[in-house]
């Protein structure tokens, strides 16, 4: 079995179905659209603050679907400098756009090496690919 | 891994999109278009479940009524030709076992449809009390019959512009046979979702074309389990082996209406002498800031744990979260603010009256 999710080319992606878009020394994080798949319609999210310190691959965030809470690992170390405030009253975005209006923080990079750790979208296709197949 | 039973319509479903997922060893559908959208559907207009994966045992025979009588805390002796009963099978603790519909279907001829985590053990009961009484049993699940719930304000009546108009005479919580074509449906006006409707039973191959044609008209939306269950927690239905088990009582369960202790069953006597003296009975929260309780969380007054979840979600019909627990006695009642831990954040709620969501009449 193979994805018909979406997996932009622009992006990196971590094993935890993070994506994370490096614009200078800035990123966008977000879920990818296969885990907003998994998690079905997705109901709360609890996001950090702006201020806040993550390193790389440590839990930052929570999404609560109507299935199940699902936390999210910082693709990248660096300080929160914005969160989506759509996210409060519209969670459903992540489900609808993610990519998109559905990110969830803007992060200031403190490691730009760390980029090489994550995966390209071919790498990440082939793990999500590996993950259905598992599941069969 | 022991592998999964399949339902008959599977391929239907998965043709549609369904996302399938395990549930008392079938795998099921959990959603097609989105869990929100499916519950909404049933709020307003109809959706179609198959839970064919319910226990469910026909018994004909003289004896039946007794026999059954001897087991449940319904009696089915009561029942007029058509009429059904909810109730439970209980140990000689009075836990409840399971919970279950007895319906009848005409003279010593009576259907037991239960949870299908249970189907085995209800199934076992039932033999064990039979035996030797001449009631014929027959497991209808492992005869190939489907079973479909169309759920949801027009969902009766999308049934019977669909089938026959004959179904729309039978009144709520009856159920009746009726041959159509060649082929035979029992219509059970009852359900899981605190909406009118019916549940469906019928030989696999006309089922599909019956789900064919529900789904084709546009009357009604596929709808998975995601669903069946918020729509039952909103109606503050219990949930077996979450909400009810054998180490609960129907008094503690707020299920009392669902007993009638003036025949003859196991669990009678411990369920007589428990009765008014309960401590702990099932309450409804409604939390007062964005979150989701989930089954198991610790529920607080103060600093102090006076109970647990055992079922939580989110409602879409309020916005908010809604859980069911067992609360001490002068904590049940409504309006008493307590708050939920979600590992380690105390999320605000307070109680409420049984259910969150009734259809307005």
């Amino acid at each position: 079995m193979t994805t018909d999710s979406q997996i932009p080319d622009d992006l990196l992606y971590s094993t935890e179905h993070e994506w994370l878009r490096v614009e200078g020394g800035r990123a966008t994080v977000g879920i990818t659209d296969h885990a907003q798949d998994q998690l079905g319609d997705i109901v709360y999210i609890d996001l950090p603050k702006a201020g806040l310190a993550v390193s790389f691959m440590a839990k930052f965030a929570e999404i609560e679907s109507v299935k199940v809470a699902s936390e999210v690992f910082a693709p990248a170390s660096g300080e929160v400098v914005e969160v989506n405030p759509a996210l409060e009253d519209s969670p459903e975005l992540v489900n609808k756009d993610p990519y998109g209006e559905g990110w969830l923080v803007v992060l200031r990079l403190t490691d730009a090496a760390e980029a090489d750790k994550l995966l390209s979208p071919a790498a990440y296709r082939e793990l999500v690919n590996k993950e259905l197949g598992e599941h069969q | 891994m022991t592998s999964l039973r399949t339902l008959p319509l599977r391929d239907r479903y998965a043709a549609l999109g369904a996302r399938f997922g395990e549930f008392a060893g079938w795998d099921m559908p959990l959603w097609f278009t989105g869990a929100i959208d499916e519950h909404m559907a049933v709020r307003q207009k109809a959706g179609v479940f198959d839970i064919t994966h319910m226990g469910r045992f026909r018994l004909r025979g003289a004896a039946a009524a007794s026999k059954l009588g001897s087991l449940f805390t319904r009696d089915p002796a009561r029942l007029a030709a058509g009429g059904s009963a909810y109730g439970f099978a209980c140990n000689d603790s009075g836990g409840i076992i399971d919970d279950l519909i007895i319906y009848r279907l005409g003279d010593d001829d009576y259907l037991v449809i239960c949870n299908a985590a249970n189907a085995a053990t209800v199934g076992g009961l039932i033999e064990g009390a039979i035996s030797g009484s001449g009631v014929e049993m027959a497991g209808l699940r492992e005869a190939g019959t489907v079973l479909l719930a169309v759920q949801g304000p027009a969902a009766v009546d999308a049934v019977g512009a669909l089938l026959t108009p004959g179904v729309l005479s039978i009144p709520r919580r009856q159920c009746r046979e009726i041959e159509l074509g060649g082929v035979s449906y029992l219509f059970m006006r009852t359900g899981y979702t605190g909406e009118d409707g019916f549940e469906v039973l019928v030989d696999a191959d006309a089922a599909g074309a019956f789900f064919d044609r529900l789904i084709d008209s546009g009357e009604a939306l596929p709808a998975g389990l995601a669903a069946r269950d918020s729509l039952r927690l909103e109606a503050a239905l219990a949930l077996h082996g979450h909400d009810i088990d054998e180490t609960t009582t129907p008094w503690e369960a707020g299920l009392s209406w669902a007993v009638e202790l003036d025949h003859d069953f196991r669990g009678r006597d411990a369920l007589v002498e428990a009765k008014d003296k309960t401590t702990r009975r099932l309450a409804c929260l409604v939390a007062d800031a964005p979150g989701v309780i989930r089954g198991h969380c610790d529920v607080y007054d103060g600093d102090q744990v006076v109970g647990t979840v055992t079922s939580g979600g989110h409602s879409p019909m309020l916005g908010k979260s809604i859980a069911l627990a067992y609360l001490p006695r002068r904590l049940a009642r409504e309006g008493v603010s307590l708050s939920v831990d979600l590992r380690g954040r105390r999320l605000p709620a307070h109680t409420v009256k049984r259910p969150f969501y009734s259809h307005p009449e």
